[in-house]
């Protein structure tokens, strides 16, 4: 029956798509403003989608709103890591990156990626042997504390929601490019759209959509990059090969190719070796930047809640593992060809006509310098926000059940009913909202880089619970305690930095902070520290109680 | 601390299947940092500064422009080097010193008679790039629809406006090093399916080989745990 209405909703939306087609006026050659109805119409159409989906499956209980029920298959569950981890940041954040400052991007690519074999073989099987079903949960347990528990409740709310701060600005940017209007009107209502359909479906409804989104966000990707291989004369089988080309064309300069771009300048290109060249001093970074930034982003992901928590929603050990694995290759597919986009976009606007291009919309400013057809361009941005709608949705859910569950439930209190600890998850949902939405009409960083500030949040303080938590017995509720705090403290002095510096107030020592100890990258020294200090603490203080260490030893471990 | 039976230690596993395990996860996890930060380390210590051709250019004349003997067919190469750099990047393009030289060593290229129509015509740019320099693209040996020429327009400010300190001259050859010298090495020279092979490798191979690490991985511990009977409980 649900199937059969899916079905009939999803072809709907197709045809209305495809049916605006005739709609659509030729837009001339302007890269942003006025409403785009085209566009609209699939964005709109894909909403539908996802909202028709969400109802379907609605949570009815707090068991289902947090863990799903744990009625996902291993490539299913794959699918699900996959859409919730390709955010805008993946969609778009990393191609603006690698736009703007070259090789230094890759740091990101790869960070991004190399993470999930932190997490697969350090703590994938172990986190769903040990049964818990949020990050707080675990932490909590295994170093017997309420209050590391509300500690870590409160960094997972707080990781979550600057997670959220760089989707929510893609949202914008995306709302504003299709409907033609101002920046904070469209992070208005495209906050107001996903809290809606993540309220109504709750987990459940999350995932199902997650696996559709999934398929939208990787088919709008790619459609493009066929085109743009194929058009331009590059090998366009597989674009995510094809493209070494680009970038060797980038690096050497093209003249007289024959082709145009839409504004009808040709595909030309003075030699730009920077755009390839490893840290190369045109873009501004550094080889320690480049390895920070690599480093950061891989314990950030082997620690950020949202992603650990969903190993709890798979029914088996095995399946926790291979849903890493699927995920990773579904992430992949994304990640190799997000650089091609970069490449085309450095030839397609190099003319100096074409002027200074947002890098955050410079994977649908390519397309459209491309000359796509303007419903592929559509599609494409309807993409990007389905990639930003289903990693808020994932965040914004992880966010209320840390505030229900690990605060409200657990600690504060532990009588209240399933209603009303569904009430406090809702509640907690719609204030993270709005909280987020206020902090990205700010625009304080592009998209990638606000988003590797929850990475190395999360590297800070999460990850190193996890690593000790799992690995060694000895790591104590005291040494924990003091590993987190320490990794909290280099944390928001790290941010506090950054956000005096936005204000304008540059705080002393401001330039050597800044470039050692960036908001984008500081887990690379704040992890090794927070373990250090975890580890010290832990030798000189009580051992951990024996039940403890039994329990790790013959449920976790398997010993 | 009190000795347990239960103490677990990545670096210290007690029994045969704890023993397996660490050996399996301390190697992927070699294999991920060597491959990974390793790489990026060879990079860093088998590259070389190298200057691009234009780079080359503009340091046989600079010396010679600071004392004053320049020829002209000098300064034209080092006109269309700064307009290279300057085409090339909106960054360098919005350098005012960059701009300012650009317009003073093309004012000093143009015959006298026609300097002061140069300068009206620098200063219309100021608001409408779409003005006619072809005249100026073919003094400087560049055709109409070259890249390079394209970049006069965005380049030249008001020439009788174009004073130029001593600080901001001084600016020019850090300019010119920052954009026209690159970290070069066999390792970006070397070409792989097109790409530079430096590129290929960070962007394409290592993630492939996490895939292919996460599958061994699995497949490796999966029959490990079947064979000291991990995990069989769940089916």
């Amino acid at each position: 029956m649900i199937k059969s209405i899916l079905n009939k909703l999803f072809f709907s939306a197709m045809l209305l798509a495809f049916s605006a087609s005739s709609v659509y006026a030729a837009s001339g050659v302007k890269l942003e403003g006025g409403f785009k109805v085209g566009p609209a119409i699939i964005l709109i159409c894909i909403l539908c989608v996802f909202i028709g989906v969400g109802l379907f499956n609605q949570a009815k209980d707090t068991q289902d709103y947090w863990a799903a029920g744990r009625k996902i298959s291993r490539v299913g569950s794959g699918m699900a890591i996959a859409s919730n981890w390709m955010s805008a940041a993946s969609f778009l954040g990393m191609a603006a990156i690698m736009y703007g400052s070259g090789y230094h991007g890759l740091s990101y690519v790869v960070g991004w990626t190399g993470g999930y074999v932190l997490l697969l073989v350090l703590m994938a099987a172990q986190i769903r042997r040990f049964g818990k079903y949020t990050a707080p949960d675990f932490i909590g347990d295994r170093f017997y504390s309420m209050t590391l528990r509300a500690v870590a409740a409160v960094v997972a709310i707080f990781i979550s929601f600057c997670y959220c701060v760089g989707q929510f600005g893609g949202i914008g940017l995306m709302f504003k490019w299709i409907l033609g209007i101002n920046y904070v009107w469209a992070v208005l209502i495209g906050a107001s759209v996903v809290l809606t359909y993540t309220l109504i479906s709750g987990m459940l409804g999350v995932t199902k959509n997650m696996q559709i989104q999934y398929v939208i966000i990787i088919i709008s990707f790619m459609i493009p990059l066929f085109i743009m291989t194929f058009k331009f004369d590059y090998f366009w089988l597989l674009p995510q090969i094809g493209y070494g080309k680009v970038v060797s064309d980038v690096v050497a300069g093209v003249s007289n190719s024959g082709f145009l771009n839409s504004f009808g300048h040709n595909y030309a290109i003075i030699a730009t070796p920077e755009f390839a060249m490893p840290w190369d001093a045109a873009t501004g970074k550094t080889f320690f930047q480049w390895m920070a930034t690599c480093f950061a982003l891989m314990v950030g992901t082997a620690g950020l809640p949202h992603v650990i928590q969903r190993f709890y929603v798979v029914p088996k050990t095995s399946d926790a593992r291979w849903s890493v694995v699927w995920g990773l290759f579904f992430i992949c597919l994304l990640y190799w060809s997000a650089p091609v986009y970069s490449a085309f976009g450095k030839i397609l606007s190099s003319s100096p006509a074409v002027g200074s291009l947002a890098k955050d919309a410079i994977v649908v400013y390519t397309a459209q310098l491309g000359s796509l057809h303007p419903l592929i361009v559509g599609f494409l941005a309807a993409g990007a926000i389905s990639a930003a709608f289903s990693t808020v949705s994932g965040l914004l859910v992880a966010g209320a059940s840390a505030f229900s569950h690990d605060l409200y439930f657990k600690v504060i209190n532990p009588q209240a009913s399933a209603q009303t600890q569904m009430r406090m998850a809702r509640l907690g949902t719609i204030l993270m909202a709005v909280g987020v939405a206020l902090v990205a009409m700010l625009k304080l960083a592009l998209i990638a880089q606000l988003v590797a500030v929850a990475f190395s949040l999360a590297g800070c303080t999460i990850f190193p619970l996890f690593l000790l938590g799992i690995w060694w017995s000895g790591s104590n509720r005291q040494g924990a305690t003091a590993g987190l705090w320490t990794g909290v403290a280099i944390s928001l002095f790290s941010i506090t930095y950054f956000v005096a510096s936005k204000f304008g107030v540059m705080l002393p020592g401001y330039e050597f902070v800044n470039y050692w100890v960036n908001p984008w990258y500081f887990a690379w020294i704040g992890a090794p520290v927070a373990i250090l200090v975890n580890i010290v603490v832990s030798l000189f203080t009580e051992p951990t109680p024996e039940d403890i260490k039994k329990f790790l030893a013959t449920q976790v471990h398997g010993g | 601390m009190a000795s347990s039976n239960y103490n677990i230690n990545i670096f210290k596993p007690k029994t045969p299947y704890t023993k397996i395990n660490s050996i399996i996860i301390l190697t992927m996890i070699a294999i991920w940092a060597v491959a990974v930060f390793g790489f990026q380390f060879l990079l860093r210590f088998s590259e070389t500064p190298t200057p691009e051709k234009g780079y080359i250019t503009f340091e046989q004349s600079w010396g010679k422009i600071q004392k004053g003997r320049v020829t002209v067919g000098e300064t034209r190469e080092l006109v269309k080097v700064l307009l290279s750099v300057s085409g090339k990047s909106i960054k360098a393009r919005s350098n005012e010193s960059l701009r300012k030289f650009t317009t003073l060593l093309t004012y000093n290229l143009v015959p006298q008679e026609a300097r002061p129509a140069y300068v009206a015509l620098t200063k219309e740019l100021e608001n409408n790039k779409d003005i006619d320099t072809s005249y100026l693209a073919a003094m400087l040996g560049l055709k109409k629809d070259d890249l390079v020429a394209k970049a006069i327009p965005y380049t030249l400010v008001p020439a009788d406006k174009a004073v130029l300190t001593q600080a901001e001259l001084k600016e020019i050859p850090a300019l010119m090093k920052k954009y026209l010298i690159h970290n070069q090495s066999v390792l970006t020279d070397t070409k792989f399916l097109g790409f530079p092979f430096h590129y290929f490798y960070t962007s394409v191979f290592l993630l492939i080989l996490f895939v292919v690490l996460c599958w061994s991985y699995c497949i490796i511990i999966e029959r490990v745990n079947k064979k000291y009977g991990i995990e069989t409980d769940e089916g």
